[in-house]
């Protein structure tokens, strides 16, 4: 445990002295700030965070892999020629620790992203009447689906060494899912199973306020899956 | 402390490290020498468990490599060759962070790094960023960093690589002062290095140990047996040949130049050392003897030889086949 808040702790300070945080922190405050300017000033304007939040996935898909980018490619050094790779695998550390403490601070810097949107909650609090349950509910369900796509940019991380390469792999694999994911109400059922995968089917009971049981297992055994696999590619880095 | 039984290291079907075996006892700084691509970075990453072993035992402290690796990398200090960094740390940031990684408690935080940045001369620069570091000091900053944890094993991959003479002889010091409390494996192909600094040397070459002795006995290996001396004298040349050939040990004397009159430049083939009996032999004879010496014989050929050496097991070959 104390690995893994080492490890995570140093990323996490990376991200906020680096230049790739305020990026991704300004790019997220700029577009989550012009959509939910653009619903509020809608003739058809309620209280419902529900279209900020559907637009919001979308802005995530973009900007998180950015975050997970650097984290295991970064350490194998193929752009900057660092190889720090070879200092953490002869350190009394196991691979489960490392992607864990690399996933955490991926997940610690996007909980901030989060936060910081919770201007949005307010000003919907303050100016009308929300379902503050839908609120929390999609507030969760962002959690979820921000937990997935940097599950899966630490896998596509742990594939390459180069952070260009990473960051670009899970943006594309991120919207082929997406795409997928409009195939859940097609007649043919073995692509209704192939939507299932997409993580964006997962979270539509969120945004109506619903934490249901079903999907919020869906969401950990997706993330568990896909840190394992980073946990395996870290592990082959000996022998390939 | 180290022992290392028939190790094996193949990448494929290129065998890196072939069938290597030996120990290293608590306290002893030993030399790993060898020619690029011998082997010495393979060996050192499979004693550190960042490489796997083909086949082969290694223990290091009591534990084995394979079954107990966290254990063994708790007491291993590592300094790779290529000096991993983070460079958007700061020195001090980046030595708490290895700290920590390697098991280093709060409390004793504080006075491993100042211990450590002391003895490595980066207390000027603690705040300073790595990326703002010259190499020198990156070197500096990787040293320090095997050292933070205090380990028992010590293993170090060409840790003067691109310093300045100074800082050379600094990070050697360094080294030096380590012995005694930790056993030390370092990689090196700077030969005046292993003298200055190793107890012990292990030469390899394509993977497989063709010398393990003292720095001392490589040389003394050197200086017995078959020997060419130099000799420059001056007078008739037949009589002078004459006189060098009466000696007993000789086996023969071939003129390098010069004339009568300005002497000669002589190479002298003996069993041994015989400078007394030749410089007897030539100031009886009434020729003037103007110089005479026994060509010292460096680690470095006995280095080129051994790594040269096509067959390559030179190891039990006594030094006068090679002379």
């Amino acid at each position: 445990m104390r690995n893994i808040w080492t490890i995570a702790q140093r990323e996490v300070k990376a991200y906020f002295t680096g230049p790739v945080g305020y990026v991704v922190m300004s790019c997220w405050i700029l577009f989550a700030g012009l959509i939910f300017y653009l619903i509020l000033g809608s003739p058809s304007a309620s209280a419902d965070m529900e279209p900020l939040f559907r637009n919001c996935t979308i802005l995530l898909i973009m900007v998180l892999p950015l975050l997970t980018m650097r984290l295991l490619a970064g350490e194998r050094g193929g752009d900057q020629g660092v190889g720090t790779i070879e200092l953490l695998l002869t350190s009394p550390i196991t691979e489960w620790q490392l992607v864990l403490g690399k996933y955490l601070a991926s997940m610690l810097y996007m909980c901030s992203l989060v936060l910081v949107s919770g201007i949005y909650a307010v000003a919907f609090r303050v100016l009308g009447k929300p379902d503050v349950g839908k609120i929390i509910g999609g507030y969760v369900g962002f959690l979820f689906f921000s937990g997935y796509v940097l599950a899966l940019g630490l896998f596509f991380s742990s594939l390459t060494n180069s952070q260009i390469v990473a960051a670009v792999t899970t943006i594309v694999s991120s919207l082929a899912l997406w795409l997928i994911s409009f195939f859940k109400d097609n007649p043919s059922k073995s692509l209704q199973f192939l939507a299932w995968f997409s993580m964006l089917g997962h979270h539509e009971d969120f945004w109506r306020g619903v934490i249901s049981l079903q999907e919020v297992v869906w969401y950990c055994s997706a993330i568990y899956f896909l840190l394992f696999a980073s946990k395996l590619m870290v592990a082959s880095s000996r022998w390939r | 402390m180290i022992e290392v039984q028939d190790l094996v290291k193949a990448y494929g079907s290129r065998t890196a490290v072939d069938h290597i075996s030996f120990e290293v006892k608590k306290g002893e700084i030993l030399g790993f020498l060898g020619p690029n691509g011998a082997g010495k970075t393979t060996t050192m990453r499979v004693l550190t468990c960042f490489l796997p072993a083909t086949s082969g035992k290694v223990k290091i402290a009591g534990y084995d490599i394979f079954e107990q690796s966290i254990e063994v990398r708790r007491r291993i200090g590592y300094l790779p060759e290529n000096v991993p960094l983070y460079l958007d740390m700061s020195v001090e940031s980046y030595l708490t962070y290895m700290a920590r990684l390697n098991g280093v408690t709060w409390s004793e935080l504080s006075e491993r790094l100042d211990k450590v940045m002391d003895s490595c001369g980066l207390l000027h620069r603690r705040r300073d960023l790595i990326g703002h570091l010259s190499r020198g000091y990156r070197q500096r900053c990787g040293l320090a960093q095997a050292l933070v944890h205090n380990p028992d094993v010590l293993i170090l991959d060409e840790p003067t690589a691109s310093l300045d003479p100074v800082q050379i002889r600094d990070v050697r010091e360094t080294i030096k002062n380590l012995a005694g409390e930790h056993t030390i494996i370092l990689s090196t192909h700077i030969l005046p290095e292993v003298e200055l600094v190793c107890d012990r040397v292990l030469m390899i070459n394509r993977g497989r140990i063709v010398a393990d002795d003292t720095p001392v006995g490589l040389r003394n290996r050197a200086a017995s047996g078959a020997l060419s001396l130099s000799l420059q004298a001056r007078g008739a040349k037949d009589a002078l040949l004459g006189a060098l050939r009466a000696v007993q040990g000789v086996s023969g004397v071939t003129v390098v130049d010069g004339s009568d009159t300005d002497g000669y430049n002589l190479q002298v083939s003996a069993s041994g050392d015989l400078r007394e009996e030749l410089a007897r032999a030539v100031v009886q004879g009434g020729f003037g003897l103007r110089g005479l010496e026994v060509p010292r014989r460096t680690l470095e050929d006995i280095f080129v030889e051994l790594t040269t050496d096509e067959a390559g097991l030179a190891v039990e070959t006594p030094a006068e086949e090679v002379a």
